[in-house]
């Protein structure tokens, strides 16, 4: 196979592998799961701003629950990989084969990127059909760009919890751990720095919460200057994210051979 | 020909944990040091009742599980060392409907693991119709695979399972599952690979199956392997054996043991189902021994009788010791 031939192959493969695993391309599942019950949070959680802080102006956490919404994609997508490739029955074929595992990995979360963050545009449209949110000032470029970087620091997280499933049977409870970890300690509804010291230390140990921090202060007008340096340690982290997948899921290979846990049910 | 597979005193253990509160660990001796050796071109049967350590053979020969001790080679790599070689020259089925993506079309299927395995456009081009065609599946390459009937899964997985021209091909039972026209074009189909020049390892435990595929069996239960011939010198181990066929209802052990211990028996050995128990007892004069036996047996229900010569499948129950 030549260079060329491999790229190809490198973005057939997450194709191929979005459409096998995900019932989410049926439309009906796909409106519930990836529309409808992503926009009733937003609403649910807007209101309870608009509530408890007494503001009209909600915009805040319209961007902030709109950019969290990309874990159903990085965290339950991704984190879920290989559990479904295990209820398939095709994980061992998977790890039988001679390609790097890793590589097939990132190829596989490229789809599940690309359908987060349309899973954020789809809650940012509604946030401003529903309450009015406010986006007049925003540089649009700079706010698709730091959305890009927070689903890919996401992803990291997710292929990291995802590499996990080589070895664990009940991923539902990794995830969904994950994901209410997201909820609560990203600052999207409630702020990092009223959180006890040992949270916020965690809080910046997660994706999301710097580029949902840098996602406000460019709605707020701000330009590249002031959210770089938000932006870019959000990237090195998701980059560490996906370091520690690569390293992960070498040990968890390894383990699954040696524990026999590539079909335990 | 050259030895292609090389297993040596192979050792498998599995640990389970019983209890939640005050837990404890149980070993299970899956493998207790298998040792066997494949040649280049040859059909090898590994047949055992279920649980004897068939799959777990395949899965430590395919790279996918690691041998507690004992080592074993395929192709000259060692299935752990060198597992990333090796999986490029071997591929393997499982029998049964999964391990397919359902969603996908046959072709994606294909293509898909196609890409896994590198396979460059020009071969794929070529080798996909072939595939598809040799299994049957030409006409319905563009279905979604849901839309499959078992028969035709299970072909699909024989093509995905040649998609990089393995040089070695390990089939776990499969035929399981199929209608016997199914099961029959399988066969087919494992005996044109082996004509192509494909060594096959093959697990069953459907006797006739065995014989009629492989080259050597290897008859392995609880972990060991029992014997190892030629399906025509594993049957002549029973040759001038009769056996005595009873079917009745239920029977107690101690009747059983009973039998065991009478002049002239060889062996004794229960399959039960639902309804019905088959004694069988091997012997070299059964009707030296079928007087006695009834009398035992006259207090129980007994519903039918016979007498035949041993064949090869009572060479292997009498091996394995039915599910008595």
């Amino acid at each position: 196979m030549n260079k060329l031939e491999s790229i190809g192959s490198f973005f057939r493969q997450g194709i191929f592998s979005y459409k096998a695993l995900f019932g989410w391309l049926d439309p009906k599942v796909y409106i519930l799961t990836k529309i409808v019950s992503p926009i009733f949070q937003l609403i649910f959680f807007c209101s309870l701003a608009r509530f408890a802080y007494g503001k009209a102006d909600v915009t805040q956490w319209v961007i902030g629950n709109s950019i969290l919404m990309c874990y159903l994609n990085t965290v339950f997508g991704l984190g879920g990989i290989m559990a479904e490739e295990r209820n398939f029955g095709t994980l061992k074929l998977i790890i039988a084969t001679p390609y790097n595992k890793f590589v097939s990995f990132i190829g596989r979360s490229l789809m599940h990127i690309t359908d987060g963050i349309s899973t954020v545009l789809i809650c940012i449209a509604a946030g401003i059909i529903v309450f009015g949110a406010d986006f007049s000032k925003v540089n649009v470029a700079l706010f698709a760009a730091d959305i890009l970087i927070a689903v890919f620091a996401a992803s990291g997280l997710g292929m990291l919890i995802g590499c996990c499933g080589l070895v664990i049977r009940d991923m539902n409870l990794l995830m969904n751990t994950a994901a209410t970890t997201l909820l609560a300690l990203c600052g999207t509804n409630f702020p990092v720095e009223r959180l006890p010291l040992f949270l916020q230390k965690i809080s910046y140990c997660l994706p999301l919460t710097r580029s949902i921090q840098a996602a406000w202060m460019i709605a707020e007008g701000n330009r590249f200057g002031a959210v770089s340096q938000l932006m870019l340690q959000e990237a090195l982290l998701g980059i560490l994210y996906m370091l520690a997948g690569y390293c992960t899921l070498a040990i968890m290979e390894y383990l699954s051979r040696k524990k026999a846990t590539l079909d335990i049910f | 020909m050259g030895e292609v597979i090389n297993a040596k005193g192979l050792i498998r253990e599995y640990e389970s944990v019983k209890g939640m509160i005050k837990k404890e660990r149980i070993r299970i001796e899956a493998l207790k040091g298998v040792s066997f050796e494949v040649q280049q071109g040859e059909i090898f049967g590994l047949l055992g009742p279920n649980g004897a350590g068939k799959t777990t053979t395949i899965k430590i020969l395919t790279t996918l599980l690691a041998p507690t001790a004992g080592e074993a080679e395929v192709l000259g790599f060692n299935v752990f060392k060198d597992a990333k070689e090796l999986r490029k020259h071997i591929n393997f089925i499982f029998g049964g409907e999964r391990g397919l993506y359902w969603r996908l079309t046959a072709k994606d299927n294909l293509n898909y693991f196609s890409d896994l395995y590198g396979v460059d456009k020009r071969t794929r081009a070529k080798r996909l119709p072939e595939l598809l065609e040799m299994v049957g599946l030409q006409d319905r390459a563009d279905e979604k695979v849901e839309a499959y009937s078992k028969g035709m899964k299970q072909r699909l997985q024989i093509a995905r399972g040649l998609i990089n021209d393995p040089k070695v091909i390990f089939l776990d039972e499969p035929t399981i599952g199929l209608d016997p026209v199914g099961a029959r074009d399988l066969r087919n189909i494992i005996r044109m690979l082996s004509g192509m020049g494909k060594t096959i390892l093959l697990t069953t435990h459907y006797m006739y199956e065995a014989d009629e595929l492989c080259s050597r069996i290897a008859v392995i239960n609880a972990g060991e392997i029992l014997a190892l011939d030629t399906p025509e010198r594993l049957k002549n181990m029973n040759m001038g054996l009769s056996v005595l066929e009873v079917c009745l209802k239920d029977i107690e052990k101690k009747d059983i043991h009973a039998i065991s211990g009478m002049d002239g028996v060889d062996a004794v050995n229960l399959t039960s189902s639902d309804h019905v128990s088959v004694l069988r007892v091997h012997c070299a004069e059964p009707y030296a021994v079928l007087q006695k036996v009834m009398n035992l047996l006259r207090k129980y229900s007994v519903t039918g009788l016979n007498i035949r010569q041993a064949t090869l499948e009572d060479a292997y129950i009498k091996m394995v010791g039915g599910n008595e």
